[in-house]
């Protein structure tokens, strides 16, 4: 016959992971022992399973202990992008490169552009390299925006199947645009070499070139920012996933990748402060070609980007709950 | 006595019918119930009651797996088995109740998550492995132990996508099988691969379990579960309704789907063929057992009947018996007569068969009813049923006979010495 069910059995033990005494504190200094002390902590740690209901806090820790798989993940989408073609990494560089050309052609000469720009900065400004300082911050910008935004949808496959730190999966998805930009600040450190042998076009190499890295990398701070609020939304509303393309095309233009800020007339470069994007951009063109250097503008995209980032986090960490059931 | 592995309270797990657990839909969805509510509620004072819309996948489950424990899950399609695991493996919250666990999890609902299609083998060990839960260090320590096992070493450097569904299930669980937690979770994954995986899987499970691991197993394979278990769940619309050994918890189980299909068969619709007569019912019944439909025993008379709405002359039924594990067993067709076939014009047709020598397992019935060459009426799996260990002229079966498809009746003979 069949046994009744046991009424509720007896709760969880007292001592959560923290008191079951692993000598990880002791252990961790010496690297060889790193993953006997982890795997040990790992198999007494104490796993509870229960409801969660509005904001929580973001789980670092576990984060941490995932990140082999955020490595993995971020190679896996670098090697995957390339496969079977035949430039392979060559393609990373194909697009700016088109852009730049048809931006000078069409903006720095047909429009008059190039002219204005001059103007504003009191000297003559290479267009190419003008355009090519703020496309491979856009570029970077935009492609971080469109993975860690859809990153949840191409892995449902995975968040159906297996538990995962969400988390990871936004954050991977900075591997591939970091990997193309490096090829394209290749390009651009040449291209100020040439520009350099022409005294006329004002344009030295120096160190500020070293800023141009440290610029691009922060630009991950805005990416990631909304990048993490519109995959939570998505979640829920697949709408986004129509709106995100209309939305960068539009912030594409109210951000100096084409021109700079001082050729917009006054009623139109305030909005510059509500692009978190433009700071970093400004920012990468005026430390390249030796411009005046706002800190203004990079100081309130920076603090913007950054409120961002911390509101996805949390948001994130909110809407991700939900995600195997409804995607 | 030994420690409690998993522990789980009061577990449940609802789901709004045609939207997510908290109202998934588009947005115009997300205001118009938004304005409902509030209307509601200003309506009648209280929040509105949406238990019509509501599905309870698991409902007030709690019991207990000791560590080393080897526990099966058994239940219908829809029995709430697969949120069990979901929950359990962390992929979605519950709705009420809570579980713990000590030690790292290894959940296996699908064999090769994460395979990526464009990476050769060996990087998809690395990719599977970090999914799983392991290390680059642990999966690195384990590489030549995982190909060695998934047998595919001359593959490794071949994209995945090259491999056929067989290997790439052996990859699969190879990776799996090596991630060695403490608490292991698997669904229905054995039922790919061929059967000399299957019996490799099984033994590699054992083994995990002969090392104090504990196991939580879901299969439709009741041979399997009474295999591996020492002890089996039972699930049924979201709710736990026993708790046992393998063979009393299949018996229940068996229970509980008998005459199931028997009900159904008359509002499928996803049947072929010209349609003037068509099978209202079916049953499969071993002799003495009426009231159990569905479950057969080893060596005892069968009996099949097959009702049909209509009687119309030259009527033939042809069935066939597929296993779950083995595929296509026998076809059986009235077509071909025999001295002993009895005719009447009663609606229906039964077959009987003396001594069911099918070994333990599932199987299903394919039927259909021809009148002269043209096909009248088809159903796919018209009938399932289980066969459980029985006894042919008092010789037992051996659990290990398992592994075919049907054992014969036969004698054993010693010849006298000296002959």
């Amino acid at each position: 016959m069949e046994t009744l069910i046991p009424s509720a059995p007896a709760g969880p033990p007292r001592d959560p992971a923290q008191t079951a005494g692993t000598p990880r504190s002791r252990a961790s200094g010496r690297r060889a022992r790193r993953g006997h002390s982890e795997r040990a902590e790992a198999a007494s740690r104490l796993t509870q399973i229960r409801p969660r209901r509005g904001w929580q806090a973001v789980d670092l820790a576990e984060l941490w202990r995932a990140r082999d798989l955020l490595w993995i993940f971020t190679v896996r989408d670098v090697k995957v992008r390339y496969k079977q073609t035949f430039f392979g990494f060559a393609w990373a560089l194909v697009v700016p490169v088109a852009q730049v050309l048809v931006f000078t052609v069409f903006f720095g000469n047909a429009l008059g552009v190039g002219d204005r720009i001059n103007r504003a900065a009191g000297r003559e400004l290479p267009y190419p390299l003008f355009a090519l300082t703020g496309q491979i911050v856009w570029n970077f910008f935009k492609m971080t925006l469109d993975g860690s935004s859809n990153s949840l949808i191409t892995n449902a496959a995975i968040i159906r199947k297996i538990y995962i730190p969400r988390l990871v999966l936004p954050l991977s998805a900075l591997g591939k645009p970091a990997v193309d930009t490096a090829m394209v600040f290749l390009l651009m450190a040449g291209l100020v070499g040439w520009y350099a042998a022409d005294p006329a076009s004002g344009v030295e190499p120096s160190w500020r070139l070293l800023l141009s890295p440290v610029l691009l990398a922060g630009c991950a701070i805005p990416a990631l920012g909304v990048g993490l609020i519109v995959a939570a939304i998505t979640v829920n509303y697949r709408d986004l996933q129509h709106v995100l393309p209309v939305f960068t095309q539009l912030l594409f233009f109210v951000t100096p990748v084409i021109y700079s800020v001082e050729i917009l007339p006054e009623h139109l470069a305030w909005l510059m402060h509500f692009n978190p994007a433009a700071g970093f951009v400004q920012a990468h063109r005026a430390a390249v070609m030796g411009l005046p250097f706002d800190v203004w503008a990079l100081a309130s995209s920076l603090a913007l980007s950054s409120a961002l980032l911390l509101f996805g986090l949390f948001y994130f960490a909110r809407a991700e709950r939900q995600v195997a059931d409804v995607t | 006595m030994p420690d409690v592995a998993i522990s789980v309270d009061r577990l449940s797990k609802r789901y709004r019918l045609g939207k997510g657990p908290q109202g998934q839909g588009d947005f115009r969805d997300a205001v118009s119930d938004a304005v409902h509510r509030m209307t509601r509620r200003l309506r009648s004072g209280r929040r509105p009651s949406s238990a019509d819309r509501d599905l309870w996948a698991l409902d007030d489950v709690s019991f207990e797996v000791k560590q080393g424990e080897v526990v099966g899950l058994i239940g219908q399609n829809g029995a709430g088995k697969s949120t069990l695991l979901k929950i359990l493996s962390r992929i979605t919250d519950p709705t009420s109740g809570s579980a713990w666990y000590r030690g790292r999890v290894g959940s296996l609902l699908e064999v090769g998550t994460g395979f990526h299609p464009e990476l050769s083998g060996r990087e998809n060990i690395f990719l599977s492995g970090a999914i799983l839960g392991m290390t680059r260090r642990e999966i690195a320590a384990k590489f030549d132990e995982i190909v060695a096992f998934s047998e595919m070493g001359r593959f490794l450097d071949t994209p995945v996508k090259r491999y056929s569904s067989g290997m790439y299930v052996r990859l699969g669980f190879a990776v799996a099988a090596h991630l060695d937690p403490e608490v292991l979770i698997i669904d229905e994954v054995l039922a790919v691969g061929d059967a000399g995986f299957q019996r490799k899987c099984l033994a590699k499970m054992k083994e995990a379990s002969s090392e104090g691991r504990t196991i939580l197993f879901v299969s439709h394979n009741m041979g399997s579960i009474q295999r591996m278990c020492g002890r089996a769940l039972v699930l049924r619309a979201g709710r736990l309704i026993a708790e046992g050994t393998p063979i009393e918890a299949v018996k229940t189980y068996l229970k509980t789907v008998a005459g199931q299909g028997e009900l159904d068969l008359a509002r499928r619709t996803d049947r072929r063929g010209r349609g003037r007569t068509r099978m209202v019912s079916a049953a499969i019944c071993s002799e003495g057992h009426e009231d159990a439909a569905g479950l057969l025993i080893y060596g005892r008379p069968a009996r099949v009947r097959f009702e049909l709405s209509e009687w119309l002359p030259h009527l033939a039924c042809r069935f066939t018996i597929y296993s779950h594990v083995n595929g296509t067993i026998c076809r059986l067709t009235s077509v071909a007569h025999a001295p002993s076939d009895r005719v009447g014009g009663g609606r229906e047709f039964v077959c009987e068969i003396p001594e069911l020598t099918l070994v333990p397992g599932q199987y299903r019935i394919n039927a259909a009813i021809l009148s002269g060459s043209v096909l009248e009426d088809h159903v796919d799996s018209a009938l399932t049923f289980d066969v459980e260990y029985g006894s042919l002229d008092g010789r037992s079966l051996t659990p290990h006979q398992g592994s075919g498809v049907f054992v014969p009746r036969h004698r054993w003979i010693v010849p006298e010495p000296g002959r």
